[in-house]
């Protein structure tokens, strides 16, 4: 594309309208003629729509976003078996190491943020409390907190926590750490397991007396009292070192879950039996959430208070509600088939109909407040998950946050509408759970996709000073019907 | 975790608990979900169009994968899916009809399927470009191509023409296909 004459910028414009959707009929001609006469034209065509198709899914352009981390749960597991050069993984590492060690100075002024300053809405976070079991009530941790870069303390009970790198990690009270970045963090005291995506390869924990530097894995490791480490590697390979010490202890070894009892000088930080009483647990996924990405978090717990102003984030968040449930009595639902849906509260249709274009139109189904789409019979086992937006922005402002999640069951319906959100709060919220009974719950001009296999949900929401909900219904049964076979036996 | 005892859970439970022809579907397809939308995007270079089709590949790929031969790469055998899905679906279409003849359509799959290694190449490429186009340029991007606006929403928002919009976004295109011919060129892959 080098060539700036009118014949190249004419055939440039002519690529552009394409993709974009507004070429004329003539011109759809012309560049028909060109791509079946002129091999290099059609090259280009390729090389440009190729790259075009690229940016919907570059998490560059999502990360400017502040989001866009695609956590693709059950796809970790199919990548890590994809990971077949690990001789780069490991020239890999051996960057994000030097780069690690770089980011320890910088990163040492964020280790105790202002408190004037530390509030989670307005600070920049790298991860998010996902599940808090047992241990401490009155804990300064709740499910959905934010994490920032700085001292992190867990008295008892367990949790878990998803940095925006994909890492999960699973933390067993007491423990301590300081978080430096999402690819780094120092165990002062305590127990975690951590499990690396391949896309974090290179995650690193230091810990009083040694390194450990993810080489796309899951590991555990406990550190005493005394600040003396002890590590189990679960699945994959990590490299390790002391950071004192004799022999060869304190040059970085390569430790393979499948090798670990073959190594001729085994280290004596090396747990080679894995004894779960010694380590936290693996990190827990959710069984039915396949991935999630954009504006959107998934949580493994519900949170306490979802009244209007007690659950503030700047993005959707997703948690389960009833699960593995048999409906006692048939739920009404406004979405449940395959489509792109715009739902309008009044004030906003006005300002859809003159703002939206025509092909914007087309691709969208205006659904009014009072629309039921199926029932879902009596009987039926489901798992409720609730979607809950309330950000922090103004509230003249509007704020809008788009994500998606797929599912690993069929969505056999969704739930938007106040009335008949709050009509299944008892039955489907969680008993643990307030929820908000003020008016204004729901929809005002809202897009949600249910995508044509019923398992993945396109959320675009927009606030408007009070929260947005969307109740999804997710067939327990992988196996079940779709509603049209429920509906139409 | 492949290997080891699951711990009998309800609600949370660790990932992969089973292998079955359904699973193996879901892992396949979003492993290879974008190679296959980008793939329907030559043959039709429409997002949502493109979005329509996939959508419809995976349900032919769910009917169909017992079919599938797991020794042998799924993208290939996915691409035949669709291909004829994004036939089906230029039958909805006057202007697809118009574009996409079947000659067309198989010239375009078969030279699309030869520069797979330099577009794989080029994709990397595009990534350190995109970290070089200045932020303000980058937000046009985020919006285009990451929240899905329209042209019209976008233009509304910078306060800019619709035509000055179009126009805006061509010229940052035309700046990453530089920048990734550049660096083709420079590490001696640059086929023109």
């Amino acid at each position: 594309m080098n060539n700036e004459s009118e014949d190249q910028l004419h055939w440039e414009t002519l690529l552009n309208r394409m993709v974009d959707g507004i070429l004329t009929d003539d011109e759809v001609q012309e560049l028909k003629g060109i791509l079946k006469s002129d091999r290099k034209r059609l090259d280009d065509y390729i090389r440009f729509v190729d790259m075009h198709g690229s940016l919907y899914h570059e998490p560059l352009l999502a990360q400017l976003g502040e989001v866009g981390q695609l956590v693709d749960f059950a796809g970790e597991d199919l990548r890590r078996s994809e990971i077949g050069n690990l001789g780069f993984w490991r020239a890999m590492a051996a960057v994000a190491t030097i780069a690690a060690v770089g980011a320890f100075s910088w990163s040492f002024k964020y280790a105790f943020p202002d408190p004037s300053n530390a509030s989670y809405e307005e600070a920049p976070f790298i991860g998010i409390i996902t599940s808090l079991q047992g241990g401490e009530t009155a804990s300064e941790h709740f499910v959905g907190k934010g994490l920032q870069r700085g001292l992190f303390k867990l008295d008892s009970g367990r949790a878990q926590v998803r940095l925006d790198n994909g890492v999960e990690l699973s933390i067993k009270g007491p423990a301590e750490f300081d978080i430096f970045g999402q690819d780094h963090l120092a165990l002062m005291t305590g127990r975690v397991t951590a499990i690396v995506p391949p896309r974090a390869i290179g995650f690193r924990i230091d810990t009083p007396d040694m390194e450990v530097i993810d080489l796309g894995t899951e590991f555990a490791l406990r550190v005493d009292s005394s600040g003396n480490s002890r590590l189990h590697v679960l699945e994959g390979e990590v490299e390790a070192r002391k950071k004192k010490g004799t022999g060869l202890e304190n040059l970085p070894m390569i430790i393979a879950k499948d090798s670990m009892h073959e190594l001729v000088e085994s280290p004596s930080y090396l747990d080679c039996n894995y004894d779960p009483e010694n380590f936290a647990p693996s990190p827990l996924y959710d069984r039915l959430i396949q991935a999630t990405d954009g504006k959107l978090r998934s949580l493994q717990d519900p949170p306490k208070d979802l009244r209007h102003g007690k659950f503030k984030h700047d993005y959707l968040m997703l948690f389960p509600e009833k699960q593995d449930f048999v409906l006692p009595r048939p739920v009404e639902v406004n979405l449940s088939e395959p489509g792109g849906y715009r739902i309008l509260g009044p004030a906003a249709k006005e300002r859809y109909l003159e703002g939206a274009s025509e092909k914007q139109r087309a691709h969208e189904t205006i659904v009014d407040e009072a629309a039921v789409q199926s029932i879902i019979p009596a009987g039926t086992r489901i798992n409720s998950y609730l979607v809950h937006f309330d950000a922090t922005h103004r509230k003249s402002d509007p704020f809008r946050a788009k994500g998606r999640v797929r599912f690993n069951g069929r969505v056999l319906g969704v739930i938007l509408h106040q009335d008949s959100l709050i009509d299944s709060d008892a039955l489907l919220g969680n008993s643990n759970t307030v929820y908000e009974s003020k008016p204004g719950r729901d929809m005002e001009n809202d897009f949600i996709r249910i995508s044509s296999d019923q398992r993945q949900i396109v959320m675009n929401f927009e606030i408007r000073g009070f929260i947005d909900q969307a109740r999804i219904i997710v067939a327990e049964d992988p196996e079940g019907p779709l509603v049209a076979d429920i509906l139409n036996p | 975790m492949i290997g080891r005892p699951l711990p009998a859970a309800k609600g949370p439970m660790p990932l992969k608990d089973s292998q079955d022809s359904r699973s193996r579907f879901v892992q396949l397809f979003m492993s290879h979900e974008k190679q296959i939308y980008r793939y329907i995007l030559s043959l039709m270079p429409h997002s949502q169009d493109a979005q329509d089709v996939l959508q419809e590949t995976a349900i032919a790929l769910h009917n169909k994968i017992d079919d599938y031969d797991p020794t042998r790469p799924f993208a290939p055998w996915a691409f035949r899916f669709a291909y004829h899905m994004t036939l089906k679906h230029r039958e909805k279409s006057t202007r697809w009809r118009r574009f996409l003849d079947e000659d067309l359509m198989k010239e375009i799959a078969s030279r699309q399927s030869m520069l797979v290694p330099e577009l794989d190449q080029r994709r990397e490429y595009l990534k350190e470009c995109l970290a070089e186009v200045p932020e303000d340029k980058r937000a046009m991007l985020t919006d285009y191509y990451f929240e899905e606006e329209t042209i019209d929403v976008i233009a509304a928002k910078q306060n800019k023409s619709v035509e000055a919009t179009y126009k805006a976004l061509q010229r940052i295109r035309k700046t990453l296909m530089h920048c990734i011919e550049g660096k083709m060129h420079a590490s001696g892959l640059s086929a023109t």
